[in-house]
């Protein structure tokens, strides 16, 4: 009878396991909300957006620049190396800390785009816009926060 | 337990204790097409997340293993090597292949299995080289709980299912989570001035699209989006204890549409997310076959209903047509 209408129940040790699943799931999220870090991923805060900025101060919006063995200077964004502003900004005090880490940055490019020149140079340019109660005030200043240059390179 | 009725015996909601109320919101049967459907979902949105919703992903395929910062959980459970490109494009592969089977319920348990494993790891791919996205998680449990849920076929809505009925409120609860605890993890890192802040103008600065770059000149309006933004996070709980369904879907359209705004404006979209909240709507209703029978027909389907709709006066309870089971959720 295919078409009888059914419902299938859990048994009590079941429901009990389940239960505990569903507990432990929402205990390790708020534990983690609480407490925790994004490196729990998956339990990680959800905090998109969630830092203040000062309606008085800077507003700041980082890029990548590269500079290639032909002099060109460009934008060095997640197309052309597979890796993120986001993850820029999220590793940009070891940038600055060890500029030399940049490097990588443009081996990424090299091997996503191996029929290009290479890299002699990268930077990370932070560009600040100046805020006053929350307006935009038109000022603007750019911040070069950490440059990599490869060794025997004239840049 | 002692004191509680034995299973199967039926008695009016009413004179149930608190206690099996309470377990009975974790077990409310959901009609097995909507697992049918959410299959379907997950494995369309696999194919759609790698090229066009996150193609950065298989973008760290050619990133240095000397950007990659393990998490947590790569540190503590040795399975997780440092990406490369074979594992990178290896891990795609193997998570393709085994959607599609999963998307028709073929074998939807094991394909399901692999599914949520092999998107496990291309998250840890995504995630481990200095930023972490947030808006994951809902979908994640979703990938771990459908292979707990048995084969299903779409539009079936005769049989029901307390299995599923858990599986989808986990998922729910992690739908719920991610707003609620997103309103906490501003007041956690921006404080309670994150309210009045620049938040949303730095955002738009980074951003803003032509739909919403004039709002720059309107701060306070950007102000009194982030209340409004931090209000139906806060009362987002609502939705798992509402009884009535048209307020429920209500307040899912509602979602829906908070997203829909958030990425006119800021091109941020929570997709995963939003795949995976589709499990309060009732999914089981749709009959894909039918559906394009019908199809030429829809427009005067769709007024004869409204038709009808207006032509009931309106009363409190209308009395439904007992001709299915219907589940509660």
């Amino acid at each position: 009878m295919p078409d009888e209408p059914r419902l299938s129940t859990v048994r009590p040790v079941g429901k009990a396991v389940r239960i505990t699943v569903s507990m432990v799931v929402l205990a390790l999220v708020t534990a983690t909300t609480f407490w925790g870090a994004d490196d729990f991923f998956p339990f990680a805060p959800f905090k998109m957006y969630s830092f203040s900025k000062e309606l008085d101060g800077w507003a700041g919006s980082t890029r990548v620049e590269a500079v290639n063995e032909e002099g060109e200077r460009f934008r060095l964004t997640e197309a052309g190396t597979g890796f993120r502003r986001a993850e820029v900004e999220g590793q940009k005090s070891r940038f600055i800390e060890d500029p030399s880490l940049l490097e990588h940055i443009a081996e990424a490019y090299e091997n996503t785009n191996p029929d290009k020149p290479e890299i002699v140079t990268v930077e990370i340019i932070e560009r600040r816009y100046r805020l006053e109660d929350g307006y935009q005030t038109g000022e603007v200043i750019e911040v070069v926060e950490a440059t990599w240059t490869r060794e025997g390179a004239d840049a | 337990m002692n004191s509680s009725p034995r299973p199967g015996s039926l008695l009016p909601a009413s004179t149930l204790a608190p206690a099996q109320k309470a377990v009975g919101w974790f077990f409310q049967p959901v009609a097995l097409g909507r697992v049918a459907v959410m299959r379907f979902l997950a494995g369309a949105f696999i194919w759609v997340d790698w090229w066009w919703y996150m193609p950065w992903i298989i973008g760290h395929r050619h990133v240095p293993g000397e950007l990659y910062q393990p998490l947590f959980i790569a540190r503590v459970l040795p399975v997780f090597p440092v990406p490369n490109y074979w594992i990178v494009v290896g891990t795609l592969v193997v998570l393709l292949a085994a959607s599609v089977p999963m998307m028709f319920g073929k074998a939807p348990r094991l394909f399901g299995w692999i599914v949520a494993a092999a998107y496990f790891e291309w998250m840890i791919i995504a995630m481990s080289y200095g930023k972490v996205d947030h808006g994951k998680f809902a979908f994640l449990l979703l990938l771990f709980l459908l292979p707990t849920m048995p084969k299903a076929r779409w539009g079936d809505r005769r049989n029901l299912s307390e299995h599923v009925g858990w599986g989808f409120n986990l998922v729910q609860i992690g739908v719920v989570c991610t707003y609620f605890f997103a309103a906490w993890a501003k007041i956690r890192y921006g404080g309670w001035e994150w309210l009045n802040s620049a938040t949303m103008t730095w955002a738009i600065i980074r951003r803003g699209t032509e739909f919403s770059n004039w709002l720059l000149d309107f701060p306070g309006l950007l102000r009194a989006s982030q209340w409004g933004m931090v209000g139906f996070e806060l009362l987002s709980p609502v939705v798992m204890f509402v009884a009535a369904k048209r307020l429920k879907y209500g307040i899912v359209a509602f979602f829906y549409c908070f997203h829909l705004t958030v990425f006119l404006a800021v091109e941020i979209s929570f997709l995963n997310h939003m795949v995976a909240m589709a499990c309060f709507l009732p999914l089981e209703r749709i009959r894909p076959r039918e559906l394009i029978r019908d199809l030429p027909r829809l427009p005067g389907l769709v007024r004869r209903k409204l038709q009808a709709r207006k032509a009931v006066p309106a009363q409190g309870g209308p009395a439904e047509p007992s001709r299915e089971a219907e589940p509660a959720s």
